[in-house]
């Protein structure tokens, strides 16, 4: 009854957002009501729909780079309206920007979110001169860098595997070229990048701690536009237009390392003599990345994506007959059918391949070692979103099949081919299926709740080896293909809710139950490219992980500037770490025998104020946390603070536009210095010093701090042609971060001296870049 | 053999970008660790026991002639049993070795299957452990083999038959005759059977260093040289100290592996390191010019 009261009450109200300017329909607009904070975002056709309440309403919307309208309107029954947006300024650049909506930040369900959008992503200081969604995402509160300069993550104190990377749905096992340095993600094939660390809703499933996706220009010029940039380390071009009278586009694109043509010879000269293996090295990568989007009739979209990169690294070091060599990349392909049955009912189905590969190839004189680990995936998911006036309802399924390789390792020495077990490739599938449903209890009551049922099943073929009680080979079992090794099954519930305070403030709070069945073992604190992917299977069993979050929402001075106060504790059980590191020097260790399995627990509060418009913006996050692991048979069960616990994380990025020409930006980061372990002691065995240890993880590196600055000169002609040079330091004032910190002991014992020195070692020293950005 | 080339790799593959600075100044407050009795002993087929007994130190003492005399224990009392007798061991000198003290046995001597009991106090501490020697496995043969290239320089090809059904672990040391005063272990400390159990199989024997901490010797052996090998079995115990031991003592300054937990320790009671019992069997190898 009261239902059908309140919907009597209800009114729609649709139309479409346009550019005022070239009359073109802007997708991704976003407008919204004040107070409720009920709103939407325009489709690809700039098409909106919205319910409102009868009577007097205020309407807001907003397109990042537009003028805002701020409109009061008063409706008796539904209507149509079409929105004119007039750009904010007339750079070609932000003209393109599409599909960025601005987020409702006190209206939405959703917390725990940031979206960085294609301006932060191009004016923030570059690391090498390369822009790089994932190294802004790191300044966000909650989020780390595993290790300086690297884009690998730990988001609310989970593990850089516990992140779900998808590019355009699909999923990325490495983000990472130049040894992590920077993103496979090249900035120009990039609308937006957005990340969820609570309150992750039910449609995404396989990974703990966050969620991070990253959306594909999909290219919409009307002629032929190139764009592109030369730098340092990496150049790149872009190519975009639409065909067909704009119901279809493509983009494509591609980037290669510049480190051997421009970095090598000027670096040569300066550290030639102290540092002699720069000159008997090699680095390379390159990646190709595409997408065509097609609309077929009014109903049906179709979108494909692909990516190809793959990273090179060779060391030769004649002196010692040394030559290592380092390859891997990533192949991803998927494509995307949508459906729209009504204007409250779209399909989207996509199917999608990701191909991950690490190789690496060691020799030094006789001994020969090659490792090669590898995870193909195909997958395949549906999503069918309904809506009405008080109900987002999302529903489908998912379902991928795995083939991993962890470690398939060749050793020679001298002849000698060590006969390791053949490694067995691991089969397995994985899938959910899952509905959700975002409602508004009352005006100020949104509620949005979330059901997935995931599974995981390891199938043959396999060959098991059995041993007896010391460990002897004893026989070996062949499971046939299809056979189920193992199965796993788990219910994540989610649930967020809302409570609007006034329209300017809310509470949210949310709970969110997670299970992930692959994990990534490392090998050390520095997330490297040598990080194996492993299957759950019967000894390693699926990590569970529970997140609760309670956040206070507040916009002010007229919502120029956001503000939010996050707290949440996260636990997570079936935790993975190696006993003696990967690569530990006894090849009798199996990869089994060396893992641990324990538990681990984070709690902590974030802050964040950011402004999103005007002539200044950015965000200022603080974070305080804290993150403990207990396990077993590591520490003597005792609780120890993981390796990625920092208590403090002040981070400031900030965006200056100071005219048409010149654009400048800072970023400043402090970070307590993340724990390690050093021994307490040391003692003498066969004329060798053996270290004893304390606790694990009983010290703290020193603190992390760094500013960035860059200076942007752009220049744009009348028919809308870009040149920008780009000035970025690094590094400003040449802090010296430390990387890592090892002790070296020197001396002789037959001569009675040893002395033990800490060295402290720097990744980044001050590092300016220039770049040339273009665009016709 | 020598995995460990990969910890290596990967040092060498940051060393490109990395900028080194050593700093003094770098404060650190930590506990210093109890005092505890140090074993390194052993027991061999056919020879009386050496045991080396000594005391940990504080990680950032630096060490000089008179704090290392300090470290040795030279007022323990040490006895062996071997289930039917126990005796004292004696303190000798022994500059061969370092420290270049130890406790030496007189009456019993190794034998096959026989349990080893050692007990040592000191100061108030004590330790026991107990070690067992294992059945001795035959060398087969013993080869000089060149690396490419060079007509002087090469390294040992060690075959040896590993006994089917059982499980075994071995160590393998060399003597140089004339330059080394004593066995050396080979790089690799310990070897499980496990993928050769049954079978015929060979090892690439390099010269290892004395110690670790001396400066870098050449890890090939000279033609000319007359080289005695020694193959060790050892029990489970024994080879779980060795391999954490070699990891230990190869890896602890690698960031990129050093695990960061103590050797395994077959000692009970206040005390660290070994008391291993060893089957040993010797080959001598002339190597003509």
């Amino acid at each position: 009854m009261g239902q059908n009261l309140r919907a009597q009450n209800r009114i729609s109200l649709h139309g479409k957002i346009f550019d005022v300017e070239k009359n073109i329909p802007l997708e991704g607009a976003s407008i919204f009501e004040h107070g409720s904070g009920r709103g939407t975002t325009s489709d690809t056709n700039g098409e909106y729909k919205i319910y409102l309440k009868k009577g007097k309403t205020q309407l807001k919307v907003t397109f990042l780079g537009y003028m805002e309208i701020d409109t009061l309107l008063y409706l008796e029954s539904s209507a149509s309206i079409d929105f004119y947006l007039t750009p904010r300024t007339i750079t070609y650049e932000e003209v393109t920007i599409v599909a960025n909506a601005d987020r409702d930040f006190i209206g939405s369900v959703q917390m725990g979110e940031i979206v960085l959008d294609k301006k932060d992503i191009n004016s923030l200081p570059k690391l090498l001169g390369e822009a790089d969604p994932i190294r802004y995402l790191q300044l966000t509160p909650g989020v780390q860098s595993s290790s300086e300069g690297g884009i690998g993550f730990f988001v609310r104190g989970g593990g850089v595997d516990q992140n779900l990377v998808l590019y355009d749905n699909a999923l990325i096992y490495n983000p990472g070229h130049l040894l992590g340095f920077i993103s496979v993600f090249n900035p120009d094939m990039i609308t937006e990048v957005s990340l969820i660390k609570s309150g992750i809703p039910a449609r995404f499933g396989g990974r703990l701690s966050s969620v991070v996706q990253v959306r594909p220009d999909r290219g919409s010029s009307d002629s032929l536009r190139i764009k592109g940039q030369i730098g340092l380390v990496a150049s790149r071009i872009t190519l975009n237009r639409s065909f067909n009278k704009k119901r279809g586009s493509f983009i494509l694109s591609a980037r290669r390392a510049s480190i051997d043509q421009f970095v090598k010879p000027v670096v040569f000269s300066l550290l030639a003599d102290t540092n002699p293996f720069l000159k008997e090295s090699s680095y390379n990568f390159y990646d190709f990345s595409g997408g065509i989007s097609y609309k077929i009739g009014n109903k049906d979209y179709l979108n494909f994506s692909a990516y190809y990169g793959e990273d090179d690294y060779k060391i030769n070091r004649s002196a010692r007959i040394a030559e290592t060599m380092m390859n891997w990349g990533n192949f991803i392909v998927t494509g995307e059918w949508k459906h729209v049955f009504s204007e409250n009912m779209v399909l989207g189905t996509s199917i999608s391949r990701t191909d991950y590969q690490f190789d690496l190839f060691g020799s030094q004189s006789e001994y020969i070692f090659s490792m090669l680990s590898s995870v193909n995936d195909y997958s395949i998911k549906s999503n069918l979103n309904y809506f009405d006036e008080n109900h987002k309802l999302t529903m489908g399924y998912e379902l991928t099949r795995h083939i991993f390789t962890p470690n398939d390792i060749d050793v020679n020495a001298g002849g000698l081919v060590m006969n390791f077990l053949s490694y067995n490739k691991l089969y397995a599938y994985e899938g959910g299926i899952f509905a959700e449903d975002e409602f508004h209890l009352s005006d100020k009551i949104g509620v949005s709740l979330g059901l997935r049922y995931s599974f995981f099943s390891q199938t043959g073929p396999y060959k098991e080896y059995l041993y007896d009680e010391t460990s002897l080979l004893k026989d070996s079992i062949l499971y046939p293909k299809g056979e189920r090794l193992a199965f796993y099954n788990h219910l994540e519930p989610r649930i967020s809710a809302r409570y609007q305070l006034n329209t300017n403030a809310s509470l949210k709070a949310s709970y969110m139950h997670m299970a992930q069945y692959i994990h990534l073992a490392t090998s050390s604190t520095v997330s490297l490219p040598t990080d194996i992917w492993l299957p759950s299977s019967r000894e390693i069993k699926p990590q569970y992980g529970d997140q609760i979050s309670v956040g206070y929402f507040l916009e002010w001075m007229n919502k120029q500037l956001e503000s939010s106060v996050e707290i949440y504790y996260k636990s997570s059980r079936n935790q993975l770490e190696f006993l003696r590191g990967v690569i530990s020097s006894s090849i009798n260790l199996t990869l089994i025998d060396n893992l641990a399995i324990g538990k681990g627990r984070s709690y902590g509060a974030e802050f964040l104020l950011r402004k999103k418009h005007g002539k200044l913006t950015g965000w200022t996050g603080y974070t305080i946390s804290r993150s403990v692991r207990e396990f077993e048979m590591i520490n003597d069960g005792k609780i120890y603070p993981a390796k990625f616990d920092r208590r403090h994380d002040l981070s400031f990025a900030g965006i200056y536009e100071l005219n048409k020409k010149w654009n400048f930006s800072m970023v400043f980061i402090y970070v307590s210095g993340n724990a390690f372990t050093l021994p307490i002691g040391r003692y003498i065995i066969q004329g060798n010093l053996v270290n004893q240890y304390g606790d694990l993880n009983n010290y703290r590196m020193p603190a992390y701090h760094r500013l960035d600055v860059s200076a942007t000169r752009s220049r744009t002609t009348t028919e809308g042609n870009i040149s920008s040079w780009d000035f970025s330091i690094f590094n400003l004032y040449n802090h010296a971060n430390p990387f890592y910190i090892y002790f070296e002991t020197t001396g002789d014992l037959d001569l009675y001296r040893l002395d033990v020195k800490p060295v402290i070692v720097s990744l980044f020293p001050i590092v300016p870049t220039i770049s040339w950005r273009f665009e016709f | 053999m020598k995995l460990t080339n990969l910890n290596k790799i990967l040092l060498l593959i940051f060393s490109i970008t990395a900028v080194y600075s050593c700093n003094d100044d770098l404060e650190i407050d930590i506990r210093e660790p109890d005092a505890l009795i140090v074993v390194d002993g052993w027991i061999e087929t056919g020879d009386q026991a050496k045991v080396f007994l000594t005391t940990n130190s504080p990680y950032f003492t630096s060490i000089d002639s008179s704090s290392l005399r300090d470290l040795v224990l030279s007022r323990a009392k040490v006895s062996l049993s071997d289930g039917a007798y126990t005796e004292v061991l004696i303190l000798r000198k022994d500059s061969r070795y370092f420290p270049p003290y130890y406790y030496a046995g007189n009456t019993i001597f190794g034998e096959t299957g026989k349990t080893y009991t050692l007990t040592a106090e000191y100061g108030g501490r004590s330790i026991s452990a107990q070690t067992t020697i294992p059945p001795m496995v035959k060398i087969d043969t013993t080869f000089f083999e060149f690396i490419e290239g060079e007509d002087s320089l090469g390294y040992l090809t060690l075959t040896f038959t590993d006994p089917p059904d059982e499980k075994n672990y071995y160590r393998v040391f060399t003597k140089q005759e004339g330059k080394d005063e004593r066995f050396i272990s080979s790089f690799i400390m310990a070897i499980d059977d496990q993928y050769f159990s049954g079978k015929e199989i060979s090892f690439s024997i390099y010269r290892a260093p004395e110690s670790f901490l001396s400066t870098d010797e050449s890890s090939y052996f000279q033609l000319g040289d007359t080289i005695v090998v020694k193959l060790c079995t050892m029990d489970k115990p024994s080879y779980e100290f060795w391999s954490s031991y070699q990891d230990e003592v190869i890896n602890a300054t690698n960031p990129f592996a050093s695990s960061m937990i103590n050797v395994k320790s077959n000692i009970s009671g206040d005390g660290l390191g070994i008391w291993g019992a060893y089957g040993i069997s010797i080959d001598t190898l002339f190597t003509l010019k």
